[in-house]
């Protein structure tokens, strides 16, 4: 399974990277929009978790970027700062708090997708 | 308005004083105009009301100061004072223009209380911020420890990761401590040319922070050696230069130049970033301000504080044809240190 992560915190990039491989996931890591839909022109990632709050496009504008470029690519967002209810109307399928749950977000990269999102 | 004699006696009294402190007019009449501040200062008001009798101006009364009076009732209210001397013939007489600002007073407090409130909302969401993340991947890091079989490689990324960390929340600690218990002036006289190349010369050797910063300074050879502490300037300069250098993301010109005259030593940082919008200008040293994701927001709070104990100027602004621009002023004491 390939994940594009993009978060402007380098620290948290560098961690989120090393669990997603430990687990088995390959991992591209973006630390804006621009190198993130950079990465997205090149080849194709099954999953993209996106901080909420990076730039030039926040998170809310480069999933909708990345969803019009990949039809199929599934969305997850990372905020220390957006509730379940900002991301209605996205093509978001799932928000992670910060501090993350590494587990729980390994946990639903794995799982299928849901039916809402398989259109 | 209350019109008083050389002694202080009330003379005359219009209809609004009257309705202000709840006297009559026949009650304030020949009474002492003390008769109308609080118990607390009237001793100290003779003293004051003789000393501006020797030389009557017209002034307000009390600047600075919260004056009140004191109602019939014993109850204070909030005034200004305006006085001024008329001349009639060879008497001196006092006409005192008061003002109830009670409910000036009254917003200004307000308004003072919900600017402290937004400042502990400031403080509160920069401090969550910039204590939330880093603690997040240390405790990723940490956990990551667990796992036996970490490859060299996987181990550097990890323990770059709880130094870095860590490092980011002493910093934020010291920024908080410095800026809500900020060290006492000790001027000494220094050279301040010294100082601004021993910084710029400190964050070259850092290519961490200046790799690609092409560093400028000017040294003024007039600005020869001035009062002021050395530690705290140099705290300001770095918190300017490290905000420069921010603003063009670690790769372009920034020049740091001094000038001096009779009075006044000058120094200017310009960076070749983007700028600053007219509304970070006026916020920019307000504390817990920030334009950027990461950072308390403190650097140019205390650089302020550190220029203000100084009785300097620090003002921000973009230099034309080049990027923002931040000045400071310092004056040279009137008196050796």
């Amino acid at each position: 399974m390939t994940v594009l992560v993009i978060d402007d915190d380098t620290s948290l990039l560098l961690m989120l990277s090393l669990y997603l491989k430990r687990a088995g996931l390959q991992a591209a890591i973006a630390s804006d929009s621009h190198q993130a839909l950079q990465l997205l022109a090149k080849r194709r990632f099954e999953w993209m978790i996106i901080d909420g709050e990076i730039f030039p496009l926040n998170g809310f504008e480069l999933a909708a970027k990345a969803r019009q470029h990949d039809p199929n690519i599934r969305i997850a967002m990372l905020s220390g700062i957006y509730k379940d209810s900002d991301i209605l109307g996205h093509p978001i399928e799932k928000l992670f708090q910060k501090p993350l749950d590494m587990n729980a977000l390994i946990g639903y990269l794995q799982m299928p997708p849901l039916p809402a999102f398989t259109s | 308005m209350i019109m008083s004699d050389e002694r202080g006696l009330i003379v005359l009294v219009n209809a609004q004083t009257e309705r202000l402190f709840g006297y009559s007019r026949q009650e304030l009449i020949g009474q002492p105009v003390e008769i109308l501040l609080p118990e607390s200062i009237r001793a100290r008001h003779i003293g004051y009301r003789e000393s501006f009798m020797t030389s009557p101006q017209t002034r307000s009364m009390g600047v600075g100061r919260d004056l009140f009076g004191m109602r019939k009732d014993g109850s204070l209210v909030a005034i200004d004072i305006g006085l001024n001397p008329i001349k009639t013939g060879a008497r001196t007489l006092i006409l005192a223009a008061v003002v109830d600002i009670s409910e000036r007073r009254e917003m200004q407090r307000k308004l003072a209380q919900s600017e402290t409130l937004a400042a502990v909302g400031a403080m509160a969401t920069v401090m969550a911020h910039e204590i939330r993340n880093p603690l997040g991947s240390i405790v990723m890091a940490a956990k990551s420890l667990i796992a036996q079989d970490l490859t060299p490689v996987e181990m550097k990324i990890v323990s770059d990761v709880l130094t870095k960390e860590s490092q980011r929340l002493n910093r934020t600690l010291q920024d908080f401590l410095q800026y809500t218990r900020p060290r006492e002036l000790k001027r000494e006289i220094s050279d301040v040319n010294r100082t601004v190349t021993e910084i710029v010369t400190t964050l070259k050797q850092d290519p961490a922070q200046a790799h690609d910063v092409n560093f400028r300074v000017c040294t003024d050879q007039n600005l020869g050696p001035f009062p002021h502490d050395a530690d705290q300037l140099r705290q300001v300069l770095w918190n300017l230069i490290l905000n420069a250098i921010q603003a063009i993301q670690g790769r372009g010109r920034i020049t740091i130049s001094t000038q001096a005259d009779a009075q006044q030593a000058h120094i200017t940082v310009v960076d070749s970033g983007p700028g600053l919008d007219a509304s970070s200008i006026r916020k920019i040293f307000d504390p817990f301000f920030t334009t950027k994701k990461t950072g308390t927001g403190l650097g140019l709070a205390i650089a302020r504080r550190i220029v203000s104990a100084h009785d300097g100027v620090i003002v921000a602004d973009n230099a034309p044809g080049e990027g923002a621009r931040f000045r400071v002023t310092l004056p040279r004491p009137p008196s050796p240190p």
